[in-house]
């Protein structure tokens, strides 16, 4: 033990100047993470030899290279059998030494499988702004909910799922078989493409619509035309793509209301007012 | 054991303990890796005398990577206390027994207390707790304290420079972690107890694989505890054992087209843009009478006003001269917003405030930052809560703020849906170390922690 102990400390190690280090892959982290909450239930079944491997891995994985001459004195036997398991692997990186700790854990616990771990969220314990849902109409007192008035068809449903994601080539393919969808009602608020788009702010596929000729004053339930959509939502340059296409400053909603008379936002009114 | 490699990181016991050197004096959690070690070098310490054991079922705990808090006086995570226990778990050590010495860092890193007063080390902080995510982490939103934000929250009155607690890398002395305490009278039920809140716990990504974080809260214990306070109250999103209650961010639109366009929030296929706009719009002014700006002349009226409000909680702040209470209340912008309603004989009869902290937007091409205002203190005197709360998203929109948001605490849960507030998908435990009491719903509890 102490020529053991004298020889090390001859050694030449590294410096511990490591931390600027690459950071661990936060792959392997993770699965090195999962290997070490899975010793404890082996600590009775495994013998003390590989009891001070684990150790030894660990201590180089998480800490690095042991400072030889920092170890315990070589009459506490137990204390220097440990670390003399961690200065044993001095040579290794920490990221090879949680490969070779994962590795031992997978010969001991053959019924895991460490390429089925995944990294967890980071942040474990940094706090994380929590974030809103879905927002529904059922959320608020005041709103109608109507039923669907008629279910959209498949080729219906693509098409406006392709509309919230301005996935144009999708549109463009649908459009083809099917010329007639561009004016294609929801299910759920009975509006168009143009009108969804327009509220959305999905720049991309009103340009495309208007391309295709879509009808720039088709309404809603409401009467609301996709002007009156951009004027509520703020929506400039949308607005102007519109007027260009043709789109009407004067149509009036069901509550009598023109695109301006929509908006609250000074400089988009005064472009809208008829 | 004298040279701090004898115990910690066994895979046995503790099995990766962070203790760092053992004290000159045996712990009970040196006693206790003792016996780990005997048992390690196969010797059968069950019939030893006067050396405890640990049990199997605590084994059984820190196989369920618990291991760091089985070693910490709180309460087991399917512990059930009764209504009838309010203590702490652990009693006061005197003064001259609490350890003296720092727990030992991995080679290559020191203790460096961080002073807020000194710009740079305070943007250090900054970027510490801002700038320090995982590329690949998939989060679209993380916190981003301002500095006024940290020294508001941090440079309390009687704040001590060695709970700014950090951890610099001998080679470049960078920051790398920090976790800060800071003085606060707390009331759990009818006990009033002398604690720290602990906050700000971070580790640069770069150091995250060496288990610092258990370092730090038992270095900031000690530097606690030699002080003479052994209790302490936090929040975290997750869950140890054993949070005395788990709250509920609820988020109250104020941008709705902001908060849509980051993704804060999404449309369902039955709800449009427009429609969201007209539903959340707020209106110009306020509806309380007289409802205006705190100033610091308010603040006796103030803290008798808040000081009697708090009293119908289970858990709730003391503060304990008006001088704390302006600290925390006093307006401060970009950091907190208090407003106050007087009546004709100069009383104050309601008060409100909120607290700014934005997010970062991670990888927006036009946004960068969501405004929040977070619910803070209130008393409604004169009013209902509903409209106090209503007047004050009118005031944050004025701010412009982009959401307003407000844990399930106090009575905030009541007015949630009339406010149109909608359930946020994160929730807040909150904990208290070393103190076993009965749990409580969100509603008894009057605390807000940033």
């Amino acid at each position: 033990m102490i020529i053991a102990w004298a020889v090390s400390s001859f050694q030449d190690h590294p410096k511990n100047e490591n931390q600027e280090e690459e950071p661990i892959d936060t792959l392997l982290e993770a699965k090195f993470d999962a290997a070490t909450t899975r010793l404890p239930g082996f600590l009775t079944k495994i013998d003390q030899k590989t009891i001070l491997k684990f150790y030894g891995l660990y201590k180089q994985a998480v800490e690095g290279p042991a400072d030889s001459k920092k170890g315990p004195y070589w009459f506490e036997t137990v204390a220097r059998k440990k670390f003399n398991s961690w200065l044993a692997n001095s040579q290794m990186s920490r990221s090879r030494a949680m490969e070779a700790y994962c590795e031992l854990m997978a010969q001991l616990d053959t019924s895991w499988d460490p390429d089925a771990e995944t990294v967890k969220k980071s942040g474990l314990w940094e706090k994380m702004p929590s974030t809103m849902g879905v927002i529904e109409p059922e959320m608020f007192d005041d709103a109608v909910v109507h039923p669907p008035t008629k279910l959209e068809t498949e080729t219906e449903k693509k098409w406006f799922a392709a509309m919230r994601v301005s996935d144009i080539d999708t549109m463009r393919t649908l459009l083809r078989n099917e010329p007639e969808i561009i004016e294609a009602k929801d299910q759920y608020l009975a509006m168009t493409a143009l009108l969804w788009a327009t509220d959305l702010g999905c720049d991309p596929v009103v340009q495309f619509l208007i391309e295709n000729n879509v009808d720039v004053n088709a309404v809603d339930g409401c009467l609301q035309t996709a002007l009156h959509f951009a004027a509520q939502c703020h929506r400039p340059l949308l607005a102007e793509l519109l007027l260009q296409a043709g789109a009407d400053r004067s149509a009036l909603d069901a509550d009598g209301l023109t695109p301006s008379e929509c908006c609250d936002d000074e400089d988009l009114r005064k472009k809208l007012t008829p | 054991m004298s040279h701090g490699h004898s115990h910690d990181g066994a895979p046995c016991g503790g099995h990766h303990g962070d203790d760092g050197a053992g004290g000159s004096r045996p712990s009970v959690n040196d006693v206790q890796a003792l016996v780990d070690q005997l048992r390690l070098a196969g010797v059968d310490v069950s019939n030893m005398p006067n050396i405890p054991t640990a049990p199997r079922d605590m084994d059984e705990a820190r196989s369920k990577s618990f291991q760091f808090w089985s070693t910490q006086p709180v309460p087991q995570m399917d512990e059930t206390v009764p209504a009838d226990v309010n203590c702490a778990i652990e009693e006061n050590i005197a003064l001259d027994k609490v350890r003296a010495e720092p727990f030992s860092l991995p080679a290559g890193f020191r203790w460096s207390n961080v002073d807020l007063s000194d710009e740079e080390q305070l943007n250090e902080l900054y970027n510490l707790l801002t700038r320090n995510y995982v590329e690949d982490d998939d989060s679209m939103f993380r916190f981003d304290y301002s500095a006024d934000f940290l020294k508001w929250a941090l440079q309390v009155p009687g704040f001590r420079p060695e709970w700014h607690c950090g951890v610099r890398a001998d080679s470049n002395n960078r920051l790398l972690a920090f976790i800060g305490a800071v003085p606060q009278t707390v009331r759990v039920y009818d006990k009033t107890v002398n604690m720290v809140e602990i906050n700000f716990l971070c580790v640069h990504k770069n150091l995250r694989s060496r288990r610092v974080a258990p370092v730090l809260i038992r270095e900031i214990t000690r530097r606690v505890n030699v002080t003479g306070i052994f209790q302490a109250a936090f929040t975290a999103g997750i869950v140890i054992p054993k949070p005395v209650s788990v709250c509920r961010y609820y988020h109250r639109s104020l941008n709705p087209r902001k908060l849509i366009d980051v993704r804060f929030s999404h449309l369902s296929a039955k709800m449009t843009m427009a429609r969201t706009i007209k539903l959340y719009k707020l209106p110009e002014e306020t509806a309380t009478r007289n409802l205006r700006e705190m100033k610091s002349t308010d603040v006796p009226q103030v803290f008798k006003l808040l000081t009697t409000s708090l009293k119908q909680y289970s858990l709730a702040p003391v503060y304990n001269s008006e001088e704390e209470l302006a600290h925390a209340l006093v307006p401060k912008k970009g950091v907190v917003y208090s407003y106050v309603a007087e009546n004709q004989n100069g009383k104050i009869t309601d008060f409100v405030s909120f607290y700014s902290l934005p997010s970062t937007v991670m990888g927006h091409t036009t946004h960068k930052t969501i405004y929040a205002a977070y619910l803070y203190y209130y008393v409604a005197g004169s009013v209902t809560p509903k409209q106090l709360i209503n007047d004050s998203l009118i005031l944050a929109n004025r701010e412009k703020f982009d959401v307003f948001n407000a844990l399930d605490l106090m009575h905030n849960e009541k007015i949630f849906s009339d406010l149109k507030f909608g359930k946020g998908d994160g929730n807040l435990q909150y904990y208290l170390y070393n103190w076993k009491c009965a749990d409580m719903k969100p509603s008894q509890i009057g605390l807000v922690l940033q």
